[in-house]
């Protein structure tokens, strides 16, 4: 049932490639053309981290504020709200609501369709990156998990990544013939965001448990192989040109951006094969962090298909 | 659980409720609350809990119209309309109204109790203002003077809340039971209810179906007296400000008196709205929400 991990592959491939040439320099094997790595001085380590962070932390406190301090702007929580009034929907659970209670409401279509729209615009799922309180957490953990790792503490282990479609398909169809949205029951990403706004519930013991497994298990196990949650705004992403652009030129090859990566085999077709200038697969959350690492700044977000026309 | 007005039918309410909680943030007085862990399918749904606060079916229904899923059916546009449950005299051996016993003089009588016990949570603030309301021209002066107020607007005498001594409640207690109102038996159900245009309680005399709490002791000349006042109420009807005839003279004893036992039946305008079960002054509410069945 356990793959290799992808990503533990990568990194030793990454490895096997290198060599040392004569001056000392670590070199590596791949498309990229670079021969060696020409960090950029000016290049800002953390300024995508640093900016998504931001911007989640303050969608979330905004939900929080909308409801105590009654400020009104974004009400609700990430199942559904209101933006100044217009209805946002998450995808996968008004897929179970209308599966489960067969009732098609207008005003559950347009917030669906809104954040359809939105999120075609943002890139997919910049919601689980920039938007989802999970990923955050996620984030923190992984850092700990790493640091276990490197301390031999905690071993690695990976699990297939298409039990996240496996879940989509089940929980819609378990919506559909128990007439429950069974998913909603124990979704950590709403479950922490009612406990943001309505004060917090003992479902968080589930999200903790979660976040321990990761930490001592399986590195960002639910975000890579399980949330189906992710799994809508990553087919909307298949049509979302803001992507991250591989730039055959200054890649050196380091492998880097896939070592930090939550998912590293989207972005095997550009520094793995180099067939791909663009990170075509929905799966890329728009995290940055691979734009971060990347020192040659041989990877940048771009918008495909527009970038040219502009 | 006691969901909010215009609830789909519970199973469809647990297929559609996305569990967003915008009901919760628009409710004016804040009476929704979101299932925990513990109720299954059911966590983050939305309920009232009405003996903590039934839901006032405000004006509009914000709550209704900030459902997007429509498990506030849409299709509710009145508080009158909606049937969320159906209240029940669930304890009448409680029941003030039918052990004719006054409410405000009742509630004093806690609110002493609680005073010497140094407990109670009681809202003074709105024991005053129910006692206000009631007060005829010269009793509402006596009132006023006690406590140098000007008027009688609920800002004023919500203002006294919180610094009544003890021995203000001891009057208070003293001079309710002199006012007219005072034997008259407890209507707060009735009073608090937020359907106005119809009556959703009758009060209806009744021969007594529980075993009494008290018995009757009183002398002829009392029986008397209680026949007198029993076809003077025959004229007056029902509705407020019946004591009325009642001597004043008398009035502590007017609990004993089995002429101001009255019987709540709730009819079928009732919509379930929790509001009488929050209200209701004995210590367990006498009256109850159960779920409606159609
Ligand atoms: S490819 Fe880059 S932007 Fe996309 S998920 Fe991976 S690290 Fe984030
Ligand atoms: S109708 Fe009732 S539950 Fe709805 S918002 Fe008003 S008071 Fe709250
Ligand atoms: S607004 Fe509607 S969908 Fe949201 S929690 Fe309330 S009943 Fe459920
Ligand atoms: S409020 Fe309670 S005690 Fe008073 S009449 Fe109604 S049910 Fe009886
Ligand atoms: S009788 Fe009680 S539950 Fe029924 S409408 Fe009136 S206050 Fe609400």
């Amino acid at each position: 049932m356990k793959k290799r991990q992808q990503q533990d592959r990568t990194v030793n491939a990454a490895v096997k490639n290198t060599n040392e040439n004569r001056s000392g320099v670590k070199t590596f094997k791949g498309p990229g053309l670079r021969k060696e790595n020409i960090p950029n001085p000016k290049h800002k380590r953390n300024k995508w981290r640093n900016i998504r962070w931001a911007i989640l932390l303050f969608f979330n406190v905004l939900f929080f504020a909308s409801f105590y301090f009654d400020i009104q702007v974004l009400e609700g929580s990430l199942s559904a709200s209101r933006l100044l009034g217009f209805h946002l929907i998450d995808p996968f659970a008004a897929i179970q609501v209308i599966l489960s209670s067969r009732i098609l409401m207008v005003n559950l279509v347009i917030g669906t369709v809104t954040v359809f729209i939105i999120y075609i615009v943002l890139g997919g799922r910049t919601f689980c990156s920039w938007v989802c309180p999970y990923h955050w957490l996620a984030e923190l953990g992984e850092k700990i998990n790493l640091f276990l790792k490197k301390r031999k503490i905690v071993r690695s282990h990976s699990f297939d990544r298409k039990f996240r479609y496996l879940f989509y398909a089940l929980f819609l169809i378990l919506a559909l013939i128990t007439g429950f949205t069974v998913f909603e029951t124990i979704n950590p990403v709403s479950a922490i965001s009612r406990s943001i706004v309505y004060g917090p519930s003992l479902l968080l013991i589930w999200v903790v448990a979660l976040l321990v497994f990761e930490i001592l298990y399986s590195r960002r196990a639910w975000c890579r192989y399980f949330c189906p949650v992710g799994v809508s705004y990553q087919l909307i992403g298949l049509l979302a040109p803001l992507r991250v652009k591989w730039n055959k030129e200054n890649c050196s090859n380091c492998k880097r951006c896939q070592n930090v990566c939550l998912v590293p085999h989207v972005l095997k077709d550009s520094v793995n094969k180099g067939t791909k200038e663009y990170v075509d697969s929905g799966a890329c959350t728009r995290c940055g962090l691979c734009i971060d690492i990347c020192d040659d700044e041989a990877l940048e977000f771009s918008l495909k298909y527009l970038d040219k026309i502009i | 659980m006691l969901r909010p007005p215009g609830a789909l039918e519970e199973d469809r309410f647990l297929a559609s409720c996305i569990k967003c909680g915008q009901c919760l943030q628009v409710c004016p007085p804040q009476v929704v609350e979101l299932a925990g862990i513990g109720k299954g399918f059911a966590v983050g749904t939305p309920f009232i809990t009405p003996r903590q606060g039934g839901c006032i079916l405000c004006a509009g229904l914000p709550c209704v119209l900030a459902c997007p899923t429509g498990s506030l059916d849409h299709a509710l546009s009145e508080g009158k309309d909606a049937k969320m449950g159906l209240a029940v005299i669930k304890h009448p051996g409680s029941c003030l109204a039918i052990n004719g016993i006054n409410d405000i003089i009742f509630r004093l009588e806690n609110r002493l109790a609680d005073k010497a016990n140094g407990t109670g949570n009681q809202s003074e603030a709105e024991l005053l203002s129910d006692i206000a309301e009631r007060l005829n021209n010269a009793e509402n002066a006596s009132f006023r003077e006690k406590f140098s107020l000007t008027d009688l607007e609920p800002e004023s005498v919500s203002g006294l809340a919180g610094n009544l001594s003890r021995r203000d409640i001891e009057w208070l207690l003293n001079f309710a039971r002199t006012t007219e109102f005072s034997s008259m038996g407890c209507r707060i159900c009735l009073d608090k209810c937020p359907i106005k245009d119809q009556k959703t309680i009758e009060f209806v005399k009744r021969e007594p179906l529980l075993n009494r709490r008290h018995e009757k002791q009183d002398d002829d000349d009392d029986h008397e007296y209680k026949q007198g006042n029993h076809n003077e109420k025959r004229r007056h009807g029902h509705g407020r400000g019946h004591g009325r005839g009642y001597g004043r003279r008398r009035a502590h004893r007017m609990s004993l008196n089995h002429d101001n036992e009255y019987w709540p039946v709730v009819q079928s305008s009732c919509v379930g709205c929790g509001v009488c079960e929050e209200k209701c002054p004995t210590p367990v509410a006498s009256i109850q929400i159960v779920p409606r069945l159609e």
